[in-house]
């Protein structure tokens, strides 16, 4: 079989693997299929929309060894101040994602210029940058945090040809920018080996404050598509708002796993899907919000040790044959040794 | 000398007795802490009713967190400035049983006054001298006005369901929720003479979601959905949607934040050429008045949000001025309940729209709330102001009160 054909298979093994299993699962509790009308299509798309613009944003960071504490605040800071802004000049719909793609962008760029000028460890300064981000938008708005509810224009956002043609413009940008671009060829060597990428002349710096920039953008267009659903997006403090964005680390890590056979992009798209229809199944088979999110957890926490133990099997195997090897080796000077004697003897 | 001695000291005791005089030019301000948990429009109605109306009134300063966490933690931690900063008494919004206990304790250690916004007595710190109760929403009101609301919608003769997502009712962490949940489930019952498998106390307290199970299923749908995860509320919004959409329900409830749930159940709505009606739990805020006007919401339990908050001010007040023991009953902290307001329409909730926001307009202000303080009434008890409550439960009798 072709190699193409066969990576688009595996590729799509796993949400159509998930799907039928959970599939199945419901039908035998309820008597009909996770899709029974549009509106569970529609659900999936959004969250699974939303889980990718996340998990791509988590990805700038995470996969340069940064654990950016501070993303759901900047999320919360973007989109309620760029909110809240768009409404006070009387702007709506596609405006907000815009406003808030500015902001997002804005409070990124100022985490990843915090990084590079006080090397402070990035999991630390995440939680105090963090903190801080949270009060803005809590001071801000005195409180109230961003809402939606009976604002005209803003159909349009929770529309899901639109959540699907965003997140697939999103992903595009993210492919073109990770593989076609000097940034990306740079990111890549970083990635690979920091030092080293520093002193071939990569300046790692600016490099580290972009990643910044597009991780804040990304997540706070999420967090506007969020607050278009749920009408309202209330201010946190206490870094409450981290957990909505460090969540999407399991669609980031499996994306990056079924993008060996496609590209990041495209991975992480199908991993936020396959993830989506195991959570929508949950949710169909009446699973507690507790059980659900344990559920979730566990099986991140396997599949974390799948991949650390991914080459086990084939090290096993490589070793049980040089061991075989070996002993077939000794078995046969043996048995010449014996041939020897016995002719010396003669 | 001797006579200039006595004649200097004597003028030194004339002017000294003169210096205290039993009535001071200047009271001295009562400063207590407000351990919030309120965001958005209610926290702005909280701080305008504190500092522009209880505070002139009753001379009292306000020192109001921030939203807290619902865990004993964030109180405690909130105790501990408040009493820094010189506050005399916390009037606590942390429901949450551990969260009531340990701050009852930290006060008491402290010698603060200490009363709480819910809607039960916690009973392992009732007897605390310086726990001088709790003010919040009528349990039994509760439940009384979502069964009055229910029995509303379905006395047209035909059958409805109804999904409700019950928020804090399982274990009554909030007990308003609690009874909210009773209320519809008993209105629901006597409606249509159902017979459930379980307990209706046994139902509500389900942690986990699922269809309520009774003799009629087949014509009759309940669905209950807890939920206090708010850091992915979006999960009780898709859970909502997934019930809704199978077409099996007409009605849907909610105890709290009814606003996220209506994107989705328009969607339902639109799929399903059908009218979802909405009642739940809510404020006095422009988005109820929206919902009403333009047929969103079908029915408004408000819960005044104020009224409680000026009742725990005065119970803070009066234990400040030597009149604690008036705020209990043999040494126990004590329940008092405010009753909500059922508005099934926007010519009710027009009655109610402007209360409880402004300067003048609030529930419980100026004379009437002097009324609940030994201000006006030496002795002045916890009865009382359960009697005052109770005359607000009209909303009549409300715009009279007002007047005072």
């Amino acid at each position: 079989m072709n190699k193409k054909v066969k990576n688009i298979l595996k590729t799509l093994a796993f949400p159509v693997l998930v799907f039928g299993i959970m599939d199945l699962l419901v039908r035998l509790k309820t008597g009909h299929g996770i899709i029974s009308s549009m509106i569970d299509v529609q659900s999936i798309i959004r969250n699974a929309g939303i889980s990718t613009i996340l998990a791509l944003a988590l990805a700038f960071n995470l996969t340069s060894g940064r654990l950016d504490l501070s993303l759901g605040a900047q999320r919360l800071a973007g989109t309620i101040i760029g909110g809240s802004i768009c409404q006070m000049l009387g702007l709506s719909g596609v405006w907000l994602l815009v406003f808030a793609l500015a902001f997002g962008f804005l409070f990124g760029f100022l985490t990843g210029l915090a990084f590079v000028i006080t090397r402070v460890p990035p999991m630390v300064l995440g939680v105090g940058m963090g903190l801080i981000w949270e009060v803005i938008p809590f001071a801000f708005t005195g409180g109230k945090g961003l809402n939606l509810y009976g604002m005209q224009g803003n159909a349009i956002l929770n529309n899901t040809y639109f959540i699907i043609i965003g997140m697939v413009v999103i992903a595009i940008f993210c492919a073109l920018l990770m593989n076609n671009t000097r940034f990306g060829y740079e990111l890549k060597a970083i990635q690979g080996n920091q030092l080293i990428a520093q002193n071939s002349g990569i300046n790692i710096f600016k490099n580290a404050v972009i990643c910044y920039t597009f991780a804040g953008g990304l997540v706070c267009i999420g967090g506007m598509f969020t607050a278009a659903y749920e009408t309202q997006l209330l201010a946190g403090l206490g870094l409450a708002s981290n957990g909505v964005v460090t969540s999407n680390m399991f669609p980031m890590m499996l994306g990056a796993f079924i993008g060996l056979w496609s590209n990041d992009a495209i991975g992480t798209i199908v991993a936020a899907l396959t993830i989506q229809i195991f959570q929508y199944g949950l949710t169909q088979l009446e699973f507690s919000t507790p059980n659900t999110n344990a559920i979730n957890q566990g099986l991140f926490v396997l599949f974390l040790v799948f991949l650390a133990n991914k080459e086990i099997f084939k090290i096993k195997a490589r070793e049980k044959a040089r061991i075989a090897e070996a002993r077939e080796k000794k078995a046969r000077m043996a048995e010449e040794k014996a041939k020897l004697a016995a002719e010396s003897a003669n | 000398m001797k006579k200039v001695l006595a004649l200097v000291l004597a003028v030194v005791m004339v002017l000294s007795l003169a210096a205290c005089n039993n009535t001071p030019t200047e009271k001295k301000t009562i400063k207590v802490g407000v351990a919030n948990i309120m965001t958005g429009e209610s926290l702005e109605a909280i701080k305008n009713y504190y500092n522009n109306e209880v505070g002139p009134t009753l001379n009292m300063e306000f020192m109001i967190s921030e939203g807290l966490s619902n865990d004993a933690s964030g109180l405690v931690d909130f105790i501990d400035k408040a009493y820094a900063s010189g506050c005399s008494g916390i009037i606590n919004m942390i429901t949450g049983s551990e969260a009531v206990n340990q701050g009852a304790q930290k006060c008491e250690q402290y010698g603060m006054w200490f009363c709480t916004n819910n809607s039960a007595v916690a009973a392992d710190v009732a007897g605390l001298s310086h726990n001088i109760g709790h003010c919040g929403a009528d349990p039994i009101g509760m439940e009384e006005a979502y069964k009055k609301a229910f029995s509303q919608i379905c006395s047209d003769g035909e059958n409805h369901s109804v999904f409700m997502y019950t928020c804090a009712a399982p274990g009554k962490t909030a007990a308003s929720h609690y009874y909210s949940a009773i209320g519809v489930l008993e209105a629901m019952k006597e409606t249509y003479s159902l017979t459930y498998t379980k307990s209706i106390e046994d139902i509500v307290n389900d942690q986990n979601p699922g269809e309520v199970a009774h003799d009629k299923m087949d014509q009759i749908h309940i669905y209950l959905c807890p939920g206090m995860d708010f850091s992915n509320f979006g999960q009780y919004v898709t859970a909502c949607q997934t019930q809704l959409q199978t077409g099996n329900y007409d009605i849907f409830a909610a105890c709290a934040n009814w606003a996220s749930f209506t994107e989705a159940i328009k969607g339902c709505e639109s799929q399903l050429k059908k009218d979802i009606k909405i009642v739940g739990t809510m404020n006095i805020e422009d988005q109820t008045k929206q919902g009403l006007s333009d047929g969103t919401i079908d029915g408004a339990i408000i819960n005044p949000l104020n009224v409680a908050n000026g009742v725990l001010a005065a119970m803070i007040y009066n234990a400040v001025n030597g009149a604690s023991a008036n705020m209990k009953e043999a040494g126990t902290a004590q329940l008092l309940g405010v009753k909500p307001w059922a508005c099934m329409s926007a010519e009710e909730y027009e009655i109610i729209a402007n209360l409880d926001k402004e300067v003048g307009k609030f529930v419980l202000g100026g004379n009437g709330l002097k009324e609940l303080t030994v201000l006006t009434n030496k002795n002045v008890t916890y009865k009382d102001m359960n009697n005052t409550l109770a005359t607000l439960a009209d909303i009549q009798k409300v715009v009279e009160f007002m007047k005072k």
